[in-house]
């Protein structure tokens, strides 16, 4: 079983972790902003 | 149209808009102002760039000094949008619908300025990057920035998302033209008002308001764990996270409280920003004078009567030795914002709240120095005594050069964009109408009492 407590501790793992919740939060933050502007689309198809 | 009490929700459109369509010379004098305060600020930390840390009143013993304290600070302010907007969106309180897009912004330019504050204590920011390229993920350092980016981004986006009705509205408006109808153009993002973009941007703003509130939490639970994590007296304590929270909320409804008093003194939104705002905003901060004194006062009383040697140096550093005099003017400020509170805010809501939220801020400020300073520049005492650290006149001229920004940041803004929410006011009525009906639902009605009968 690899080292858990090692990996963690490897210089540069900690930023990636931190950049990939941001860009989560930034993909999801757009996908949201889409939904909602894509409401008058899907009203117009409602219709 | 009127509501069921006969009465009408009145928006005038024009005078919302006023502060962007009309300017005055007072404007112009205070954006001058305020640039000159931040070139300041840019001159005091160029001199520090060229000259080194050597400049600063920080040393080998206190490297954390009005830098980390100003840190602390405004990422407490920010904390204004969440309270203001998210809790009160959240327990559906109808009164804040003017006053929700003033305090969203302070939380926005409060943590741009505070995550400056960073890098101004680095000393060198051209090595900012190498907390993602070298932190480990067991530092408090990497959890902070991984907490204040998601909120940034996240104030970000609940300040964008309710703006694009008003960036519609102002598109539309015949008193704007040129580069900003294209401007508000961009920002509108083709909307038209349809009811189904209505009800998404509204569930999207209700999802974003449910979590957004977790996220400003967790921003200062971490900011207080960069000390509560290290092994130095008074700052390793497990009341520090719930401290810092209730510290960050208090002093951010002052914030908002002395933004919309400004606001509406300024531009003359008497008829939107009420002496009622300011009376429940008021008891607002009662209640949180109330908690933030239980916390100080659990805080020192257990330190002090517990007696360990390293901490006891600290405490009475802080009670009789060198920030004794810090130290009880925070108290002193509390207590008369407590009393302003408690006696003058039902008589005189907008001056009370006011002039109460001035002492709190500034005895906040004074609470976040108190609390990062002592601890460093004891804790190296024993055997030994440091010079007691003071800021230099870069440190000062920084700190003002950033105050002044964050000024400058929310003037600009409330140039650019409809500083209350006009869509949101205008909708008040409609959501009277429903919250009439809900009420119905949980009180006794006639009906129902005269069938029981």
């Amino acid at each position: 079983m690899p080292d858990m407590t090692t990996f963690f501790q490897t210089p540069g793992v900690g930023g990636v972790i931190a950049a990939t919740v941001i860009t989560s939060i930034i993909i999801t933050y757009g996908l949201m902003l889409r939904w909602v502007l894509r409401g008058y689309e899907d009203n117009k198809d409602n219709q | 149209m009127a509501n069921k009490t006969g009465s009408h929700v009145l928006v005038d459109r024009d005078h919302l808009m006023k502060p962007i369509t009309q300017t005055s010379g007072g404007y112009f004098l205070l954006v001058f102002l305020l640039f000159l305060g931040v070139a300041w600020g840019a001159f005091a930390w160029i001199w520090q760039l060229s000259n080194g840390m050597q400049v600063t009143g920080l040393n080998n013993t206190v490297a954390w000094g009005v830098y980390i304290t100003n840190f602390v600070f405004f990422i407490g302010i920010s904390h204004a949008g969440t309270l203001i907007s998210a809790i009160l969106r959240v327990s559906g309180a109808e009164w804040r619908r003017p006053i929700t897009r003033a305090a969203e912004a302070i939380t926005v330019f409060a943590l741009v300025l505070g995550g400056s504050q960073v890098l101004f204590d680095i000393g060198r920011p051209d090595r900012a990057m190498n907390v993602f390229l070298y932190g480990p993920l067991q530092s408090p350092l990497l959890w902070d920035l991984i907490c204040i980016s998601v909120y940034l981004l996240s104030s970000l986006f609940y300040l964008l998302l309710p703006l694009i009705p008003d960036m519609a509205i102002m598109r539309d408006h015949h008193a704007v033209t040129g580069w900003r109808k294209e401007l508000y153009r961009i920002l509108a993002f083709n909307w038209d008002h349809n009811p189904e973009q209505k009800r998404r941007l509204e569930k999207a703003i209700a999802i974003l308001a449910v979590a957004i509130i977790p996220i400003a939490i967790s921003v200062h639970t971490v900011v207080s764990w960069i000390f509560g994590m290290t092994i130095r007296p008074m700052w390793h304590s497990t009341i520090l996270g719930p401290y810092f929270v209730v510290g960050a909320i208090f002093s951010g409804i002052a914030a908002i409280i002395i933004a919309m008093a400004i606001l509406r003194k300024v531009y003359g939104f008497e008829d939107y920003l009420k002496p009622l705002h300011f009376d429940y905003l008021g008891l607002l901060l009662l209640t949180m004078t109330a908690l933030w004194f239980y916390f100080t006062l659990a805080e020192y009383i257990t330190t002090g009567y517990g007696g360990l040697l390293e901490e006891l140096e600290v405490f009475e550093s802080k009670m009789t030795g060198a920030y004794a005099e810090m130290f009880w003017a925070m108290v002193i400020f509390m207590i008369i914002a407590f009393f302003i509170l408690s006696f003058a805010r039902s008589k005189w809501p907008v001056g009370a709240t006011v002039s109460a939220s001035v002492f709190i801020v500034i005895g906040m400020w004074i609470e976040r120095y108190t609390i990062v300073v002592p601890t460093l520049n004891v804790l190296e005492g024993r055997g030994y005594h440091p010079a007691i650290y003071w800021p230099s006149w870069v440190e000062i001229g920084i700190t003002f050069g950033s105050f002044c920004g964050f000024a400058l940041l929310y003037v600009l803004f409330a140039k650019l964009f409809p500083i209350i929410s006009i869509w949101e006011v205008e909708e008040a009525e409609e959501a009277l109408e429903e919250r009439l009906e809900h009420m119905k639902t949980y009180l006794p009605t006639g009906t129902t009492a005269t069938a029981e009968r």
